[in-house]
């Protein structure tokens, strides 16, 4: 199976001989994989060979490399008055790609000189300095003026670094200049007008120092070469100084070092297309002006021990007739397919027009890899998308006249450039113009029968097949897809593709409304229900058990009204004494029947009556059995009930209270007392201010009851009589401050002496006597004297039997009852 | 306003509570409360009036009980008539002290005697917890111990089982309320007086 090398930038299939892309012409090896020697790339831990950048020239373009050898010629030229360059030759050719670099016109030359390129023009540029600065583009220089002189010395054209095509050129020069290759159809214009050039050149050998052109041409190396020839006649000017002039000069090119080695070695594939450099040439060259004569020129092996070459470019070179013709042949131009010959006879004219219209310089412009590595040549495989200015090449290889033969070194004297030819040229026409070839290689590269393009400008947009070749993949479209409408109104008038500046083009609307309602999905809305639940079920208050209502009981309530009716009435009217008083006496009604024995007779007391008229009948019972055993006291009744006073009054007038009109007891009843607890207080801080008149509106300090009374402590005693707790306890606490010493005697109700309680256990107060039990026991002490007490008793202690037998049954009862009902409520659930 | 009324009352709570500490407050404090005994009084009336005002609407607009309520006021202006003529101690008040006030509040407490026994024989039935039980227990003995037999006291109830309960339970559990109530009036007052509280209108 044949080997097939892919190519990487376009992707087609091409032979494994092929150095160049069939198609888009674009490398299919790395030049780093044929490095060798002293080019070898360099490995982890070796030390860079220092190598000077004029080495590098021979990578460059060869476009560049003739634009920056015009700019060498120019500075050269600043010697001489320089001329205007004639542009009418140039009008007619196409744009050039490097028109932009215009702008660069005016910058000095010491600014832009880098100080290699300042080193390698040596006194040449030095002496530039103190001349006016030049309009003309000043491009890099790699050696001066008369380095490149030296090679064009005819004599020493054997190691003359000039391609084969000058020397083919130079052995063509008695050929007729019209068509140096007749038998090529195709051939470019400007290759053939290259190479009458050159035999005009050998012809007309011509100093290139006398009658150098003023402008900058990048023939004016070639005509360097021959004044150099001319010069190595002359003995050495300063031969000792050559050396140390050259060693400042700019480093001499690997292109010109190898031109001397590449004689020895011509299958070297880093030798550049114009081989073997005459360094013999050169160096004599270099001795005959020690300033001007670069170094590596002296160092040329003499013209006598190397063999002569030619300067003919090696793309130039016939293939066939010999070796090493073919072994110059750019490896591109090598590589194109045989054209067919029909193909040939396609472009006759358009060619040749092209060519004429084109310098000279670019003439002999070729693609880069091509000129350098002639020994990767192969034959070119019959294809028809080389361009055709190449296939003249190859259509040249059964002449057997080559244009330009390496066997016939050039004439110096003749210089490959002449100077009418350098004239016609023009420094600005070559960034303003588009060689010819540029413009043709695009479009030959992407046609099979691609004609020489009939103008010589290149069209907006279309790229020559080597920057083609250069792209990255993908983008081999070389159609844009961009707007071409040129902007006319705005800031950026004048540019294309950009955004009309059209009012209202820009639809103006309302940025879009985004809700912001939390974006969830069904399964996360899913999730927080079920998590408010949870939450909402831990605050949720658990619900009672609720049972059946129980159905309000009337008949109940009527049985409990009647059966107490009942019992209690008979026993009531009849006034039974049957049951016994209680026996024993608790210890807080002795200390009140104690109190009660102190108070001395006739002494003022305070009688507070502060009981509600429902429970009238056991307060008026207690009151009376507690009152009866005081001495003819003189009671000052006051009340903070609103029906207090009256009832008090009813207590003491009447004759449950046992003492009537008949007692002669007297009282002062204060009335009511308002504000409570307030009222309480600002009555014990001065009673008279507090109640000055009674409930008849008479003066009360000053009545007899109360003479000489202006304070709570003057009285003999304080007796509360309350059925209320908070009444009792305001009495105690507001009075506490100024009653001073005064025994306090409280008769409460059943209900509130538990309450009031505390307040004697922590002798506050002097006795308590609660309830109908109390005035039982208070009427056992009172020498028999029967009172309410005893005519109660009965009843009252049938009923407290009665009811707890209720309490008891009816609790039971329903206890039962109710059980009963749980239990047939979890059997129905 | 609320301000106003914050600051009134706070300074008049500071005055009347300084009072007991510097005697020279002493004077400012009875006048206080003198005017606090003139405001209760005159809050009484308040209240009369306010009822007159309810049961006259309620009369006026012929709500359901209006009858009840034209009797009520109708009593209220004979009641109050009779007073500021006859005086207190008159023998007409008597007797409508005697005759209606009396029994009627009488007659309504012996109706709770009467509800109180129905709600004990029916509270087991309603919740039959331990805590009903104890109650209704606590309470049969208690009654039980008040009450004597034909031949003395309730044996064992009577003369120690009422006994212990009254003096040592009923007290304890009295005192620790009358504890309570004392530290919540304090707390009132203070509160009051830093105007944390306003009883008395405002927010």
């Amino acid at each position: 199976m044949t080997q097939i090398i892919k190519c990487p930038v376009c992707g087609e299939d091409n032979p494994p001989d092929q150095e160049f892309c069939l198609y888009c012409r674009s490398r299919l090896s790395p030049l780093t994989g044929a490095l060798k020697g002293v080019d070898g790339p360099i490995k982890p831990g070796q030390i860079p060979t220092k190598k000077n950048t004029a080495e590098l020239e021979p990578i460059l373009p060869q476009w560049l490399r003739d634009a920056r050898d015009s700019a060498r010629k120019s500075a050269g030229s600043e010697l001489v008055p320089e001329e205007k360059p004639k542009q009418d030759s140039f009008s007619a050719l196409p744009p050039d790609l490097l028109a932009g670099l215009q702008t660069q016109k005016g910058i000095s030359d010491d600014e832009e000189t880098p100080d290699w390129l300042a080193n390698l023009a040596g006194d040449s540029l030095k002496t530039k300095k103190d001349q006016p600065e030049s309009s003309e583009v000043r491009w890099v220089e790699l050696g001066g003026v008369n380095d490149f002189a030296a090679e064009e010395s005819a004599e020493k054209e054997s190691d003359d670094d000039l391609s084969d095509w000058f020397r083919d050129a130079s052995g063509s020069q008695t050929a007729p200049k019209a068509d140096p290759f007749p038998a090529m159809n195709n051939t470019p214009e400007w290759l053939r007008q290259m190479a009458a050039d050159s035999q005009q050149n050998n012809d007309q050998t011509r100093p290139l120092d006398s009658n150098e052109t003023p402008g900058l041409t990048p023939t004016d190396w070639l005509r360097s070469f021959a004044a150099e020839d001319e010069s190595e006649s002359e003995p050495p000017k300063d031969a000792g100084a050559a050396p140390d002039a050259d060693s400042a000069l700019v480093e001499e090119p690997d292109w010109l070092r190898m031109l001397g080695g590449s004689q020895e070695e011509t299958q070297s594939a880093e030798s550049p297309a114009f081989s073997e450099p005459a360094r013999a040439e050169s160096e004599p060259a270099a001795g005959s002006s020690a300033a001007e004569i670069p170094e590596w020129m002296k160092n040329l092996p003499p013209e006598s021990n190397k063999p002569r070459q030619g300067t003919v470019p090696l793309w130039l070179k016939d293939e066939t007739p010999e070796p090493s013709a073919q072994a110059n042949v750019p490896a591109w131009l090598s590589a194109l397919p045989e054209p067919a010959a029909e193909e040939k006879e396609e472009q006759p004219a358009v060619e040749d027009s092209a060519i004429a219209d084109i310098p000279d310089w670019l003439q002999a412009a070729a693609p880069q890899s091509s000129l350098y590595s002639p020994e990767e040549q192969a034959p070119a495989a019959p294809s028809s998308d080389g361009p055709e200015w190449l296939k003249a090449f190859k259509d040249s290889k059964p002449q057997s006249t080559p244009a330009f033969s390496a066997d016939e070194p050039l004439d110096s004297s003749q210089p490959a450039f002449t100077p009418e030819a350098q004239a016609s040229y023009n420094m600005d026409a070559l960034f303003t113009d588009m060689p010819e070839w540029l413009s043709q290689a695009a479009d030959n590269s992407n046609s099979a029968n691609s004609t020489f393009p009939a103008t010589d400008s290149l069209t907006p947009g279309e790229l020559p097949s080597w920057v083609q070749a250069m792209r990255p993949i993908g983008s081999s479209d070389t159609s844009f897809s961009i707007d071409e409408t040129l902007e006319t109104r705005g800031a950026l008038a004048g540019l294309q593709g950009v955004l009309p500046a059209v009012p209202g083009y820009a639809a103006t609307s309302r940025p879009k409304a985004h809700s912001i309602k939390l974006q969830a999905s069904e399964e996360q809305q899913t999730h927080a229900a079920f998590l408010e639940q949870v939450l909402a079920a831990e605050a949720a208050p658990i619900p009672i058990a609720v049972f059946s209502p129980l159905q309000k009981s009337r008949g109940l309530r009527w049985l409990i009204a009647f059966t107490l009716f009942a019992v209690l009435s008979p026993v009531l009217f009849l006034g039974s004494r049957f049951f016994a008083m209680p026996a024993g006496s608790p210890r807080e009604i002795n200390s009140a029947l104690q109190t009660l024995q102190s108070i001395p007779a006739g002494a003022p007391i305070l009688a507070a009556f502060d009981y509600e008229p429902a429970r009238s009948a056991e307060m008026e019972s207690v009151a009376a059995a507690v009152f009866k055993l005081m001495q003819s006291p003189n009671l000052t009744v006051i009340s903070t009930n609103e029906t207090g006073g009256i009832l008090a009054d009813r207590f003491l007038s009447g004759p449950s209270a046992g003492f009537g009109a008949e007692g002669g007891i007297q009282y002062l009843n204060l009335g009511y007392l308002p504000g409570g607890q307030v009222g309480i207080r600002a009555f014990g801080q001065n009673p008279p201010a507090a109640v000055p008149f009674d409930v008849s509106l008479a003066a009360a300090w000053t009545s007899p009851q109360l003479q000489g009374i202006t304070s709570l402590s003057q009285f003999a005693a304080l007796v509360i009589v309350t059925d209320s707790a908070n009444s009792a306890r305001a009495w105690i606490e507001q009075t506490a401050a100024v009653r001073g010493t005064i025994p306090v005697l409280v008769i409460s109700s059943a209900q509130a002496a538990p309450m009031i309680q505390p307040y004697y256990e922590s002798q506050q107060i002097n006795g308590l006597v609660a309830g109908l039990y109390g005035a039982a026991v208070v009427e056992q002490y009172n020498g028999g004297f029967p009172g309410s007490a005893r005519t109660y008793w009965d009843s009252y202690s049938i009923g407290m039997l009665l009811a707890a037998a209720l309490i008891l049954s009816g609790g039971l009862l329903n206890l039962g009852l109710g059980l009963q009902d749980r239990a047939a409520a979890r059997e129905a659930k | 306003m609320r301000i106003f009324t914050a600051v009134i009352a706070i300074a008049a709570g500071i005055l009347i509570l300084g009072g007991y500490f510097f005697p020279a407050l002493a004077g400012v404090q009875t006048l206080l409360l003198n005017w606090a005994i003139i405001l209760a009084g005159a809050a009484a009336l308040a209240g009369i009036f306010n009822l007159v005002s309810v049961h006259s609407e309620k009369i006026r607009h012929q709500e359901k009980g209006s009858m009840y309520s034209a009797l009520l006021l109708i009593a209220l202006v004979v009641t109050f008539l009779f007073a500021m003529i006859l005086r207190p101690g008159h023998a007409a008040m008597k007797i409508i002290l005697s005759g209606i006030i009396i029994p009627v509040e009488a007659a309504l407490m012996g109706l709770l005697t009467v509800s109180l026994l129905y709600a004990a024989m029916r509270l087991l039935r309603r919740r039959a917890d331990l805590m009903s039980l104890v109650f209704l227990i606590t309470a049969v003995l208690l009654i039980l111990g008040s009450a004597t037999l034909p031949f003395g006291n309730m044996p064992v109830l009577g003369s120690f089982l009422r006994p212990w309960i009254a003096q040592i339970l009923a007290l304890g559990g009295a005192r620790g309320i009358l504890i309570g109530v004392a530290l919540g009036t304090l707390t009132t007052g203070l509160r009051v007086l830093f105007g944390a509280d306003r009883p008395y209108g405002g927010n």
